[in-house]
């Protein structure tokens, strides 16, 4: 049995890309890095979703990854969005 | 024995791991958006090998796609902005790392000595789609449409909302006037 | 060919289904028609736009209560969403809040100069919406799609001052840190329907009850990280600590109005959502995360009573005493049993009704540059405005848990329902936090009723170091609502602000009068005669907690 018919091995994977991403949102200060951090930690999941989904022979993690696309696509455009207007009106984006 | 998907696994995981990290740690933002491209086509990757072929493409398109543009164009919006200081780490990223490390190995633990569980649940999974022919896309739809025992339709409509909700944010916080 | 043995559309929702979100439904077309109403509203008089919402809301309450009425609740949408009576009691308590919420806000809104007003009041709407939606989910993922409606309108409605830096700040802070709560929550998920195969709340708690659950092996280990992760997610979502960083913050940065309906709306909707996770779907789990909850109840209790009694800054009070409160209502999920459920049912509807009124006078004290909510600017209120005064009175002793007002139904039913289901210690620590709280709520009162203005509302007496034209320009610039004008840029240059211009408040809004007699006859009725809620709560729990 190849290793990437494995679950864990892709469980593995996702669990270190979201740690990841977890420690980019917490130590990084600046708010757009740490938005990638926040897309890195929905991708882990996604993955973890999709590797359920495959190894459980239920499409169920596929529809919980199509709407979280939507989800995050929604949440980049907000979250873009007041990063920028926060930089029009003041000139230094820094979070502690 | 290496076959092929466990070769494309094994570059594809590093490849995961390795963007992960520069997008974190690196300290020019445009090379960070850059590696979390990299990093969005190589989880579609994944999702190829998973035989999930229509949510590989969806991957490609919103996050490889629309997601880096718009975090590229945050970028170059706010490029003057960005924090000259020195140190862009926090200070406690010691006491993160910590957690972040403690978490990691909680969860691979978890995930390894579940093996067995998951490979049992496997037989007596949910048979809603077991005997579904076809690809992901039929299979997505089926559960959409023609489902067994549940139906995933209201979410799915629900997921317009939360667009609406963006899009009316979008032009709320966007818009100068 | 492919397609030839898959079966055709068999699924189309019937009336039921339709019935049972209708209180939903009528929501979402408020939103929609004060989305489209904007646009003939003339720009500067959306206060009408309010109304709409309001009607809209009153139309969600009565199909609420008719829904409850009628016995007619159940599952709908093939398992997506069930409005039993947890989630229709949940519901009363939502709309109530964005009620008053949407009656605190044409006056407010006005006065901040939000230019989006329209859409101030569809994404008001919408929020709760999502609310209801993640109160009334009995799936994972509408739980997650409720919650990401009802986040993603409060980014953006904590954001919309735009002339205001801090509202700004809020809305970043509150978005980076609630997505990232939101991934937590979700990673939970995953593994849990890793773990199960299932993502329906009913289909995991078959599944747990029926396979032996042992933390070390089996599914054992993977659903006690789910566990944990989600219970982080939730505990974010709440603002317990160690998770509540982000709630004075934003709490204080947010648009009063918006503070007043989030502070209440998102703990009815996390905390309805929490149970249906921990005491509905994995409640057979309850060995391995109870002593969690039971830990972030007692640091929440204590760590948030002390933080709020060092605060000078009333909203910013009001902010920590949100987190006090998760804690106490923490207290009923750690107690897990029927009765304690029904308890945090009573503490959410209590809680609705003396937390929007203590925001609602916060709100209408604060001047257009944000300031004028500390201690200070009470001092005199009992003079100054003897109504708002009794009001807030009211609520800070309702708040305190005095008897005779909603609060104390509240805290009695928690408290005792934790002493009946062996949490004695729970209850003790909970009485000894809220005696911290008396102290805290009661300085308000104080302050009012019992001070003095620092000095006098003259320019004589204004600080002589600084020169004396100074306070007066920084003053009526902020009057005049200039975009580059948002702050006072130094502390000395809003405290001569406040006692150069006391005259600047403006008249309190007849909308905000009602939404605080609303609040405050609720207040009142519910420490009073609290039978019938009493009675609502306890079919509520029957539902959910057997």
């Amino acid at each position: 049995m190849p290793i990437s018919d494995h679950v864990t091995a892709y469980l593995i994977v996702s669990a270190l890309l979201f740690t990841i991403g977890a420690m980019g949102v917490l130590v990084r200060r600046n708010p757009l890095v740490m938005f990638m951090s926040i897309e890195l930690m929905l991708n882990a999941v996604n993955l973890s979703f999709m590797a359920f989904a495959h190894f459980l022979n239920s499409v169920d993690g596929w529809m919980f990854v199509f709407l979280v696309l939507t989800v995050a696509a929604a949440e980049v455009v907000v979250g873009l969005a007041i990063i920028v207007s926060i930089f029009r009106s003041r000139h230094e984006i820094d979070v502690d | 024995m290496l076959d092929l998907p466990t070769v494309a696994f094994y570059i594809i995981a590093i490849l995961l791991v390795g963007t992960a990290l520069a997008v974190v740690l690196s300290r020019n933002i445009v090379h960070a958006a850059l590696f979390l491209a990299v990093f969005f086509g190589a989880a579609a990757g994944v999702y190829v090998l998973l035989n999930a072929e229509f949510i590989a493409i969806v991957q490609v398109l919103i996050y490889a796609g629309a997601v880096t543009i718009l975090v590229l164009f945050a970028i170059m919006l706010t490029q003057n902005a960005m924090s000259r200081n020195a140190n862009p780490f926090a200070g406690q990223w010691w006491l993160a790392a910590i957690i972040c490390a403690a978490l990691a190995i909680g969860i691979i633990y978890a995930v390894g000595s579940s093996k067995m569980a998951l490979l049992s649940a496997n037989a007596s999974a949910n048979m809603t789609t077991a005997g579904a022919a076809g690809g992901s896309i039929v299979r997505l739809g089926q559960l959409l449409y023609s489902p067994f025992d549940y139906s995933y339709v209201l979410p799915f409509e629900i997921a317009s909302i939360v667009l609406l909700v963006a899009i009316v944010g979008a032009i709320v916080i966007g818009r100068e006037d | 060919m492919i397609f030839a043995d898959i079966s055709p559309f068999t699924y189309t929702p019937g009336a039921t289904d339709w019935l049972r979100i209708l209180p939903e439904l009528i929501l979402l077309g408020t939103g929609l028609l004060t989305l489209m109403a904007d646009l003939v509203a003339a720009p500067g008089r959306k206060g009408w736009l309010a109304l709409v919402g309001l009607a809209g809301v009153i139309g969600a309450l009565v199909a609420t209560v008719m829904l409850w009425a009628g016995g007619t609740y159940g599952d709908a949408f093939y398992g997506m969403v069930n409005d039993d009576r947890v989630a229709l009691f949940a519901s009363v308590v939502i709309l109530f809040a964005v009620g008053v919420g949407l009656l605190f806000s044409p006056g407010y809104v006005e006065r901040q100069g939000i230019v989006h007003a329209g859409e101030y009041y569809t994404l008001m709407i919408l929020a709760a919406l999502g609310m209801m939606l993640m109160s009334s989910a009995s799936n994972l993922m509408m739980l997650f799609v409720g919650l990401e409606i009802l986040s993603l309108a409060l980014y953006i409605l904590s954001a919309i001052v735009t002339t205001r830096r801090r509202s700004q700040e809020a809305g970043m802070k509150y978005f980076i840190l609630s997505s990232f709560a939101s991934a937590f929550l979700l990673y939970g998920m995953a593994l849990t329907y890793g773990a199960t195969g299932k993502t329906s709340l009913a289909g995991i708690r078959a599944f747990v009850t029926t396979h032996a659950f042992t933390m070390g092996s089996g599914f054992g280990p993977l659903l006690v990280v789910a566990l944990g992760l989600m219970a982080v997610g939730f505990c974010f979502k709440v603002s317990a600590i160690p998770f509540q960083a982000w709630t004075p913050d934003v709490y204080v940065g947010a648009p009063t109005s918006v503070t007043a309906f989030m502070s209440v709306g998102t703990k009815v909707a996390a905390f309805v959502g929490l149970a249906r996770v921990f005491l509905f779907a994995l409640s057979p789990l309850r060995p391995t995360w109870e002593p969690v909850l039971w830990v972030v109840a007692v640091l929440t209790m204590i760590g948030g009573n002390l933080l709020a009694a060092t605060q000078r800054d009333v909203k910013r009070m009001l902010a920590y005493s949100s987190v006090a409160n998760a804690g106490y209502m923490m207290v009923a999920v750690a107690t897990h049993t029927q009765a304690s459920f029904q308890g945090l049912l009573i503490y959410l509807a209590t809680y609705a009704a003396m937390n929007l009124g203590a925001f609602g006078v916060v709100l209408a004290l604060e001047r257009r540059d944000g300031q004028g909510t500390t201690l200070d600017d009470f001092a005199g209120l009992g003079r100054r405005n003897p109504a708002l005064a009794a009001l807030m009175a009211l609520f800070m002793f309702a708040l305190a848990g005095t008897p005779a007002t909603a609060g104390f139904i509240g805290k009695w039913y928690v408290f005792y329902a934790a002493m009946r289901g062996a949490h004695v210690e729970l209850a003790i620590i909970g009485l000894l936090a809220s005696l911290v709280g008396v102290y805290y709520y009661l300085r308000v009162v104080w302050a009012i009723y019992f001070t003095e203005p620092a000095t006098a509302p003259l320019l004589v007496t204004a600080d002589e170091s600084a020169p004396v034209h100074e306070p007066i320009a920084s003053a009526s610039a902020t009057a005049t609502g200039g975009v580059a004008l948002a702050e006072p840029a130094t502390a000395t240059g809003i405290a001569m602000a406040t006692r150069v211009l006391p005259a600047e408040r403006a008249p309190v809004h007849l909308a905000t009068w009602l939404g605080l007699a609303l609040a405050g006859v609720l207040t009142l009725v519910l420490g009073i005669v609290p039978m019938l809620m009493v009675d609502w709560a306890l079919a509520a729990a029957q539902t959910l907690v057997k």
